[in-house]
């Protein structure tokens, strides 16, 4: 029944957008939408702060002149800018436009236009930093840049030790920190968040292009776009645009040139303004649904760190809870009462707020006084987190223990520490395993969170492989098989245990 | 043996007195039967006899500790536990230690307590198990114990400490009445031992079969 109303629903869905093209749909609804991500900040497109609500940048005005020139109205829609392109790709709005680097992987996935701007891809270190000077040099080096751009593919081609972030200043904030060692990132973005007292330019190491994506299917849009486009650079428009917000230079004088062909046809060769780009292997033969084997290999390698992370978290979470459950125990004396009323403080502050923005706090708020590295600000983060839910299990299983046994131990002459550690806690967490295991389980999955603070662990692999490849499915697929290997195991185990204690309990 | 004296001990519940200056004396080798109908407050004297719980007046002396009612909350617990240490106490409901076995419970007092080394305590247990009749019990869990096995692995644990009293609550109350008899004979002979024995209980027959003092306690409210 279910599946049935499920296959309608998809029918009715390519039903209409098989009726109706991309320019069709516009003129019938009169909007252009666009797609791009508010994080990217300045000049981009970015909430102005004199107008809340507004938006501002260049983009914002090339959004809006190209909607004038299609005869519609420009509506911005807020996406995650890593996945801009597969949301292209499944209809969330007309057009991604976002500092959208024209890279062959992504030539092959989406129809892009003539490029709007022409960047240069920026190397920022610290200033006492010795041995950066070219792309080469960078081979072994942590290097942070957003995910999925060309960037990411430059430093993988040379072997760079890459670092993902979602945002564009936490790389140059962990620069400073000393977390990474170089950031290479567009110049617009170098050199509004990058120009920090303790950092410097190295230099730029090549050019690429940004331009607006469409969807392959929908060709009179992109006529029209890239036909926008055109009128707009032969009137000067587009560099007027562009001097307005101070990102205009000689170096934009290629974009009256004749339109790279590669750019524009959907090609498979590798090459874009001289690049040669660091990764050509989607073409390579074994490529199956997304996944090629050596991806399998990295799925495994992240699927090892998740596991890694969330077992130092647990244990983390198992002690530090266990010390909370115990000073929450009722008692008579004045401080322990004290110690008590902190305790659950912690517990409801820790539950009470989500995990990503605990784990923000410690890896970026926390930097100027105490720079974590990446995956002990994930670990600390989970653990101190997870330590507030482990405390109630044990609180439970603390309340669970009969007062009858309690008395046994007092009659027997045992001190309350001594009660509490022979009898009380014994059982107490015999009770409390089914909790601590469903808990873990829990915490197994909750490690994708971790990606927010540049850890690669197996959901970013997931989403990595799945931008660059163009397929959800496959690498889906294997994400979920491998936390389902890790998971199963685990709710076993922790049954098997549940059993053997129950014959003592 | 000194024995155990309670002296004046009254304790109020809910505004309704449960007991009111009861006095007595149990001397070692002595087995006294305190009875009376259930809501007497039997079980509670006990309990204050030990300091599990506190008396409103009143003082219980065994040798020289005194635990009296009008102690400060600190001193009345340094005493509770110098008491406990010369008072054993068998539960009516027993409660061993369910995650432990039965050898276990009885060497747990001795060896966590008055820190005995454990290979002593294993030989002492051994042979209080073996006196109290369910030695072949020794490595089961109490879930897997009769009642009545149950009851002697409790009088066990409590006699591994050496006290010099034993007190047990209701200790009939899980047996059925044939068993009642040999449970009596147990405690005659560990009365003969010189131990001092105080139980509460509402069976006449275990009252005869013991064969001691008895005690009436009349309702109060």
């Amino acid at each position: 029944m279910a599946l049935a109303l499920l296959a309608a629903c998809v029918f009715a869905a390519t039903g209409t957008a098989a009726a109706e093209t991309g320019m069709e749909r516009i003129r019938r609804t009169g909007e252009l939408l666009w797609g791009g991500d508010l994080q990217g900040g300045e000049p981009f497109v970015f909430e102005d702060a004199q107008r809340p609500g507004k938006l501002a940048g260049f983009e914002v005005e090339i959004a809006a002149a190209v909607a004038r020139d299609l005869g519609a109205r420009a509506r911005f829609v807020q996406n995650d800018w890593s996945t801009l392109v597969p949301s292209l790709e499944r209809g969330t709005f007309d057009v991604a436009m976002n500092g959208l680097e024209v890279t062959a992987a992504l030539a092959r996935r989406v129809h892009f236009s003539r490029p709007y701007y022409v960047f240069a891809e920026r190397l920022t270190a610290r200033v006492a930093a010795t041995g950066l000077s070219d792309l080469a040099s960078l081979r072994g080096r942590r290097v942070g840049t957003l995910a999925s751009s060309l960037a990411w593919e430059l430093l993988g081609g040379v072997g760079a030790d890459r670092v993902p972030y979602e945002g564009v200043e936490e790389p140059y904030m962990d620069l400073e920190q000393g977390r990474i060692e170089a950031v290479l990132l567009d110049d617009i973005i170098a050199s509004r968040y990058g120009r920090r007292p303790g950092l410097v330019t190295i230099g730029d190491l090549g050019q690429g292009r940004y331009a607006i994506g469409v969807k392959w299917a929908e060709d009179d849009l992109w006529r029209a776009v890239d036909g926008a486009l055109a009128r707009m650079i032969a009137s000067g428009e587009l560099r007027g645009i562009l001097a307005r917000w101070h990102i205009d230079g000689a170096r934009q004088a290629a974009l009256a040139a004749p339109v790279d062909a590669s750019v524009t046809a959907r090609s498979t060769s590798g090459g874009i303004n001289g690049h040669v780009m660091g990764e050509n292997r989607h073409e390579t033969d074994g490529f199956y649904l997304g996944i090629r084997p050596d991806h399998v290999l990295l799925f495994v390698r992240a699927a090892g760190i998740t596991l890694l992370i969330a077992a130092a978290a647990m244990l983390l979470a198992m002690s530090w809870g266990l010390l909370l459950a115990v000073v929450r125990m009722p008692s008579r004396r004045r401080w322990r009462r004290l110690l008590s009323l902190l305790a659950t403080a912690y517990v409801e502050l820790f539950r009470g707020t989500p995990v990503l923005l605990q784990l923000y706090v410690l890896y970026f708020a926390l930097a100027p006084v105490l720079a974590l590295p990446a995956w002990a600000a994930a670990v600390l983060g989970l653990g101190l987190n997870y330590a507030a839910y482990e405390a109630e299990v044990y609180r439970g299983g603390i309340a669970a223990v009969p007062r009858g046994q309690i008395e046994a131990a007092a009659a027997l002459g045992m001190s309350e520490g001594l009660a509490l550690r022979r009898v009380v806690l014994p059982q107490a967490l015999r009770f409390s395993l089914p909790g601590v295991a469903n808990d873990f389980i829990a915490l197994l999955k909750d490690t994708s969170l971790v990606s927010a603070i540049t850890v690669v662990e197996l959901t970013k692999r997931m989403t990595i492989v799945a931008v660059d490849s163009g397929g959800w499915l496959a690498p889906g697929l294997l994400c979920a098989a491998l936390y389902f290997a890790m998971s199963y195991p685990l709710s076993r185990l922790a049954r098997r245990i549940e059993q053997r204690l129950g014959a003592g309990a | 043996m000194s024995g155990i004296v309670v002296e004046g001990l009254s304790k109020a519940f809910a505004g309704r007195a449960l007991f009111e200056g009861v006095s007595l004396a149990v001397r070692g080798g002595e087995a006294v039967v305190v009875m009376g109908p259930s809501g007497t407050g039997k079980t509670t004297l006990l309990r204050c006899c030990n300091g599990l719980e506190r008396a409103d007046r009143g003082t219980v002396a065994v040798g020289d500790v005194l635990l009296a009612a009008g102690d400060s909350p600190e001193r009345f617990a340094t005493a509770a536990l110098a008491m406990r240490a010369r008072v054993g106490f068998v539960f009516q409901a027993f409660n061993l230690f369910s995650h432990r076995t039965v050898l276990e419970n009885v060497m747990e007092g001795p060896v966590q307590v008055r820190r005995e080394a454990e290979a002593t305590a294993r030989v002492r247990a051994q042979a209080l198990l073996e006196q109290v009749g369910v030695a072949h019990r020794a490595a089961a869990y109490p879930r897997d114990l009769s009642g009545g096995e149950q009851q002697r692995v409790a009088i066990a644990r409590a006699l591994a400490m050496q006290p010099e009293v034993l007190l047990l609550d209701e200790p009939t109350s899980a047996l059925d009445p044939a068993r009642v008899q040999s449970l009596a004979d147990l405690l005659r002979g560990l009365a003969g031992g010189g131990l001092a024995l105080l139980a509460v209980s509402h069976d006449e027959g275990f009252a005869v079969a013991v064969g001691g003092r008895v005690i009436r306690m009349a309702g109060s409210g």
